[in-house]
């Protein structure tokens, strides 16, 4: 019998199937030429380029490791197939409870180890309303959102200020600015990112996220206990939405009730763009740092270029949603389709 | 055994569970405040009127959110519309048009997305909310926002007068949320937006278009929250260009309130506009009671938990 003849189909090469899977690595090169190309005197930058400086890209990892962190935690929600919609009240709560102790003299340590406990409260009281009680994580997270924006606006009114003239003040500033690349925010996220990548990869508990948010039923029928598991993811979001909020008082030494105004849309937006799925069981901690860069990139020359907020909304709008649709035609259709 | 089967009988009550408990508490907000306070025209034409806009935002956006997908660009999309007819605001007719036509483009432009490309609804309205802010604030940067005298007088009855005692924007509603009740619960439109929201693939083999569907959903919404804008710029005859950042979450509240459910396929105008309606009392409650804001974000996202958790609960009973 004469064998079947085999269908010529076309397969990818293993490079193009990464790149398919990671096209935010090429975004993000793209994004960071095209930004130092258009900041240059030639084109639209002035008289020299204020983008592509030593000084602007100290900022801009810093910038990155802030807002990186804040992203990592809302990962781990996306990665179980939750979303939370508080992280931005999360972190002015965090901040504003933290700026509350350390004016009351409390040691600063314990102000801060105090501090990351409430986030992970809040964070474990989001993943309690969404599983135990089974609330849709959109509406969960926005009541927790509403409640958390009243209590903000009531410990915080303003802004409270730490006071640069006490100890606490003089060192922690000190620390967050090390010098040079090397600030705070930068030594944390590196370790953070280290530490989570390894969680995610090599723990029993961090790969079990991948099937909590991939297939749900799947997880429940091996006995992984995926209620649990979201639980963990929500606690961590508050963790590290805890430590944004710190890092963002240290910075200023200050406090505001809006520290945390939209900044949790960007994040979220910040990770999509990275190629973390809303959907859940896709995602990592470099995609989300990757994302968080573009955005953060083309906020940042925009700025340098003196556009005015507007554009830079616009921009990043259609950055997102472009993003979107090339991934809707280079990933497979299992995904996105339902 | 015998007792569920006797609650389940007086099912009318069940159903209107999450109802009953929005129904307590404004009970208890009016016994608090004193029905003279609370129960006078006066007060009670201002809290409708100055929940018209957000309600016409919500009763368009249920559409949506019965076809499963979700619009959080309506906040910066009113703001939009609402500067639009600032700067017309000397012709009557432009000054309503020229919001609804802009805001149906948004609105197309969200239809195309996430209908058509069938990409996530979420994600995509956060990608145009940012590209909404971006085109209202290069649109109204540097245009007067608060009219003169040039105001036009059928523009200020719209947002100011009133017909019967009835504030006009309260009577717009009516009659927005009659039409989008109308198209839902009457027309084969309607019971194809409950379809694809109950089960897409379903629909589809039944020869239903999730994606055209889904399109005209948003389109909907969009001419409503273009005539919202309007209303929302003649009611005080001045806007900001940020004047309806935040309402994506207040809509979303409302409609969630008025049970309808966020996965799609269940949920009704009536329900939308008491919802929107209770956030109103209650943060007018407040307010005569002497409380801050802060106090009233606090009380409502602890209804809203306890609203839905309730509904769950019972949902998970039957």
């Amino acid at each position: 019998m004469k064998q079947a003849e085999k269908l010529p189909v076309k397969e990818d090469s293993k490079v193009v199937k990464f790149f398919k899977r990671n096209n935010i690595i090429l975004i993000l090169i793209l994004v960071y030429a095209a930004a130092a190309l258009l900041a240059s005197p030639g084109l639209l930058g002035g008289k020299k380029n204020t983008f592509f400086t030593v000084s602007n890209t100290y900022d801009l990892l810093t910038l990155v490791g802030v807002y990186g962190i804040l992203a990592m935690g809302l990962t781990f929600v996306f990665i179980v197939g939750g979303i939370d919609l508080s992280i931005g009240y999360q972190v002015a709560f965090c901040a504003a409870i933290f700026a509350v102790m350390a004016r009351s003299g409390v040691n600063v340590i314990l102000a801060m180890v105090i501090t990351l406990v409430c986030g992970c409260a809040v964070g474990y009281l989001n993943g309690t309303i969404v599983t135990r009680i089974g609330i849709p994580p959109l509406i969960g997270t926005l009541a927790v959102m509403t409640a958390l924006k009243g209590i903000v606006y009531i410990i915080c009114p303003d802004s409270l200020s730490v006071g640069s003239a006490t100890l606490a003040g003089n060192t922690l500033s000190a620390v967050y600015k090390l010098g040079g690349a090397i600030t705070l925010p930068v030594i944390l996220i590196v370790i953070l990112t280290v530490v989570f990548t390894i969680f995610l990869k090599y723990t029993v508990t961090g790969s079990n996220f991948y099937i909590t948010g991939g297939n749900f039923e799947a997880g429940m029928l091996s006995g992984i206990n995926p209620n649990r598991l979201s639980r963990i993811a929500y606690t961590l979001g508050g963790f590290c939405s805890a430590l944004c909020g710190l890092l963002l008082c240290f910075r200023t030494n200050t406090a505001t009730y809006n520290m945390g105004d939209g900044i949790d849309i960007t994040a979220i937006c910040a990770i999509v763009v990275g190629g973390v799925k809303m959907q859940g069981g896709r995602g990592n901690m470099a995609m989300c740092i990757m994302g968080v860069a573009v955005i953060q990139i083309i906020t940042n020359v925009m700025n340098k270029l003196h556009y005015s907020t507007a554009v830079v909304a616009l921009v990043t709008g259609i950055v997102v949603i472009l993003v979107l649709i090339l991934d809707r035609f280079t990933s497979g259709r299992d995904v996105l389709d339902d | 055994m015998n007792d569920k089967k006797g609650l389940k009988k007086i099912t009318g009550i069940e159903n209107f569970g999450i109802y009953l408990i929005m129904l307590a508490f404004i009970v208890v907000v009016i016994l608090i405040v004193g029905p003279d306070k609370f129960l006078n025209v006066k007060n009670l034409t201002s809290l409708v009127r100055s929940q018209a806009v957000i309600c016409i935002i919500a009763v368009a956006a249920t559409l949506v959110m019965i076809t499963g997908n979700i619009d959080l660009s309506v906040g910066w999309m009113v703001g939009f519309a609402s500067v639009i007819a600032a700067a017309h605001s000397d012709n009557a007719f432009l000054a309503i048009v020229l919001p609804i036509i802009a805001c149906a483009l948004c609105g197309a432009l969200n239809g195309i997305l996430v209908g058509g490309l069938k990409l996530n609804a979420f994600i995509t309205t956060l990608g145009t909310m940012y590209v909404f802010e971006g085109i209202a604030y290069l649109y109204g940067e540097g245009k007067s926002l608060s009219g003169g005298a040039t105001n036009s007088a059928i523009l200020k009855a719209l947002g100011q007068s009133s017909i019967l005692f009835i504030p006009t924007p309260v009577w717009v509603l009516a009659a927005v949320a009659v039409i989008f009740w109308f198209i839902l619960r009457k027309t084969t439109f309607g019971a194809k937006i409950y379809a694809v929201g109950a089960n897409k693939t379903a629909a589809r083999f039944s020869g239903v278009s999730p994606g055209k569907t889904v399109f005209l959903a948003y389109l909907l919404t969009g001419c409503a929250v273009g005539l919202a804008g309007s209303i929302m710029y003649a009611r005080v005859m001045s806007t900001q260009i940020y004047a309806g950042s935040g309402y994506e979450f207040d809509v979303l509240s409302g409609i969630v309130l008025g049970g309808t459910s966020v996965t799609g396929g269940k949920g009704n105008i009536p329900g939308t506009v008491l919802g929107v309606i209770f956030i109103g009392i209650l943060g007018n409650g407040f307010t005569l009671m002497g409380l801050s804001a802060n106090v009233q974000y606090i009380a409502q996202g602890i209804i809203l938990l306890v609203a839905v958790s309730a509904d769950i609960m019972k949902e998970r009973r039957a």
